[in-house]
C-alpha cells in the first residue's frame, strides 16, 4: 500500500480547452496526466509515484481517442497522407484496427503482447509514450514507422518527430505544460515490404520484455533492400533505431554473409545493460540472431 | 487535507454512491468498503489478472483503475455471474471440468472469460491462450481452464 493515498489529488477537466488551461495556470506545480491509470496506479501503489497531483483525462476521450486516415497535422505545413492516432486510443482499440493492420501489422504485434487483455483494456498509445519504458513493446514500431507526435499547450501545437522525443530513460521532451495529443504516423507509397515484430521475454504478454526488436524492410524490383528500419527496444537507454547498420544494409541483398555482417554492426552499435530481467551477453545474442536472421531473409512476413 | 470526492457508479446492478480518495484501487472499494471479497487481491500490479473485473463491458485490472476513473461506469465483479444458487453456465463449466484447484484465479479468469465470450471473442484454443494471457494459474496448467471455457461456448 502507498504510505498515503489520501496525499494524491484529482483534477478533472471537462475537455482539451479546459485541461491545457489547466496545465498552463499550474506549470510549476507537478501535476502529470492521468490517461488509462494502469502506469501510474502500479507507481503509486508501489510507491514510486513520480508526482501527486494527477490530471484525470477520461472526460477527454470523446476528442483524444480514435484513429484516423488522413489525418492532418495541426501546424499545417503537414497537410496529408498521415493516419491520426488519438492519444487516448487503448491498446485494444489499436489491435481492432483494420486502417492500422492495412497500414502495418506490427501494431498489432505489438500491441497484443503489451500486458494482458486487461491492461490493453485500460492502457493507452500516449500513455505508453510518455512514460517511456525503455522496452515499452509498441515504442519500437512508432520509431520504425518513422511516427511524430502532437504535444499540445494553451498557447500552441508542436509535432516532433518521435525519434528526437525519446531522451534520456523515461525521460521525452515533453514540456510540463503540454499534454501529448496524437501520434501521427506517414502513409507511404509502400514497395514490397519484408516485417517483424519479435518480443523475448519470459511470458509472451504479461511480463516485461527482455528485449524487442522490429524491422521494416522495403524491397526494390531487383530484391535489394530499401528503407530498411531496424528498431530496438531494451537494447540501451531508450528505444532506438540502428541507423549505422540501416545505412550499411541500404541497397544489399538479403543473404547470408549480410545478415552476418549485420549482426557484426550491432554488436558496434548497441550498448545494452545487465538488469534484473537479462544480461547484456544475452540481450545481444538475442539482437544479433533476430536481426542477423532477418538480413539473411530466413525471418519476417510479407505486407504489400 | 481531505481530498475525499463523492463518486456515484453501479455495482452488479446497484447503484453506488461514496466518499473516497480518488486514487483509490476499485479493488479496495470492492474489497474494503463493499465487502464484495470474490475479487482477489494478488500481485497489485496488473499482472496476475487475479482481480479482473468486468468495466463497461471490459475486462480490467481493479488494482489499476482508481475510483475517480468509475464515475458513471457499471461495474461487475464475480459475484453477480451465479443467480443466487444457480452458477452461470460458465461456472458449472469450471465445476465440471476441473477448471478450478486452489481457487484464487478463478474469479478473475471467469471474469475475463465472460467479457470474452459476451463479445463474440473466438473460442478456439489458441484464442482462448490469448485471451488469457493476463491471468496468471499456478495449479491447472491452462487445460482445463480452456476445457471450461470451450464447454461453456458450446452450450450455448
Amino acid at each position: 500500500m502507498p504510505t498515503n493515498i489520501s496525499d494524491h489529488h484529482v483534477f478533472t477537466p471537462r475537455d482539451v480547452t479546459e485541461a491545457l488551461q489547466f496545465m498552463a495556470l499550474h506549470r510549476d506545480e507537478g501535476w502529470r496526466p492521468l490517461a488509462g491509470g494502469s502506469e501510474v496506479m502500479a507507481q503509486i501503489y508501489g510507491n514510486r509515484a513520480a508526482a501527486t497531483g494527477w490530471i484525470n483525462l477520461a472526460q477527454l476521450r470523446d476528442q483524444l481517442a480514435g484513429i484516423h486516415e488522413d489525418g492532418t497535422h495541426e501546424d499545417g505545413i503537414h497537410d496529408d497522407g498521415w493516419v491520426r492516432i488519438g492519444a487516448l486510443t487503448t491498446l485494444t482499440e489499436l489491435r481492432r484496427s483494420a486502417v492500422l493492420q492495412a497500414i502495418c501489422p506490427l501494431i498489432r504485434r505489438a500491441a497484443a503482447v503489451t500486458g494482458g487483455v486487461q491492461r490493453q483494456n485500460r492502457a493507452t498509445v500516449g500513455g505508453r509514450i510518455v512514460s517511456a519504458s525503455p522496452a515499452g513493446e509498441t515504442l519500437p514500431v512508432w520509431l520504425a514507422l518513422d511516427a511524430e507526435v502532437e504535444l499540445s499547450s494553451r498557447d500552441a501545437t508542436r509535432c516532433v518527430a518521435y525519434r528526437q522525443f525519446l531522451q534520456e530513460p523515461r525521460q521525452t521532451a515533453i514540456a510540463p505544460d503540454e499534454l501529448l495529443t496524437a501520434i501521427m504516423i506517414p502513409i507511404r507509397d509502400r514497395p514490397r515490404q519484408r516485417l517483424l515484430f519479435r518480443k523475448v521475454a519470459s511470458r509472451a504478454a504479461g511480463a516485461i520484455g527482455k528485449m524487442v526488436f522490429t524491422a521494416i524492410a522495403g524491397l526494390d524490383a531487383a530484391g535489394h533492400y530499401r528503407d530498411l528500419r531496424l528498431a530496438f527496444g531494451g537494447m540501451g537507454p531508450r528505444p532506438l533505431r540502428a541507423c549505422e547498420a540501416e545505412q550499411l544494409l541500404e541497397g544489399h541483398a538479403p543473404s547470408d554473409a549480410l545478415g552476418a555482417q549485420a549482426a557484426d554492426q550491432l554488436s558496434a552499435e548497441l550498448t545494452p545493460i545487465d538488469d534484473l530481467r537479462s544480461t547484456a551477453d544475452y540481450r545481444l545474442r538475442t539482437a544479433r540472431n533476430l536481426a542477423g536472421a532477418f538480413i539473411a531473409g530466413h525471418i519476417g512476413e510479407q505486407h504489400s | 487535507m481531505n481530498n475525499d470526492h463523492v463518486f456515484r457508479f453501479h455495482v452488479n446492478g446497484q447503484p453506488v454512491e461514496m466518499q473516497a480518495p480518488p486514487m483509490q484501487r476499485l479493488l479496495d472499494v470492492l474489497r474494503e468498503t463493499l465487502r464484495l471479497t470474490g475479487t482477489k487481491n494478488g500481485c497489485g500490479q496488473g499482472i496476475c489478472g487475479a482481480c479482473t473485473v468486468i468495466v463497461n463491458g471490459q475486462a480490467v485490472s481493479a488494482c489499476l483503475t482508481p475510483v475517480v476513473q468509475l464515475e458513471g461506469a457499471d461495474v461487475q465483479t464475480v459475484e453477480y455471474l451465479s443467480d443466487r444458487d444457480c452458477l452461470s453456465s460458465l461456472q458449472q463449466s469450471f465445476l465440471e471440468c476441473g477448471g478450478t484447484q486452489c481457487g484464487s484465479c478463478t474469479p478473475g479468469i471467469l471474469m475475463a472469460a465472460t467479457a470474452h465470450l459476451r463479445r463474440g471473442g473466438g473460442t478456439n484454443t489458441e484464442e482462448l491462450r490469448e485471451m488469457l494471457s493476463g491471468n496468471l494459474c499456478r495449479c491447472t496448467g491452462y487445460i482445463k481452464i480452456i476445457e471450461s471455457m470451450q464447454q461453456a461456448a458450446a452450450a450455448k
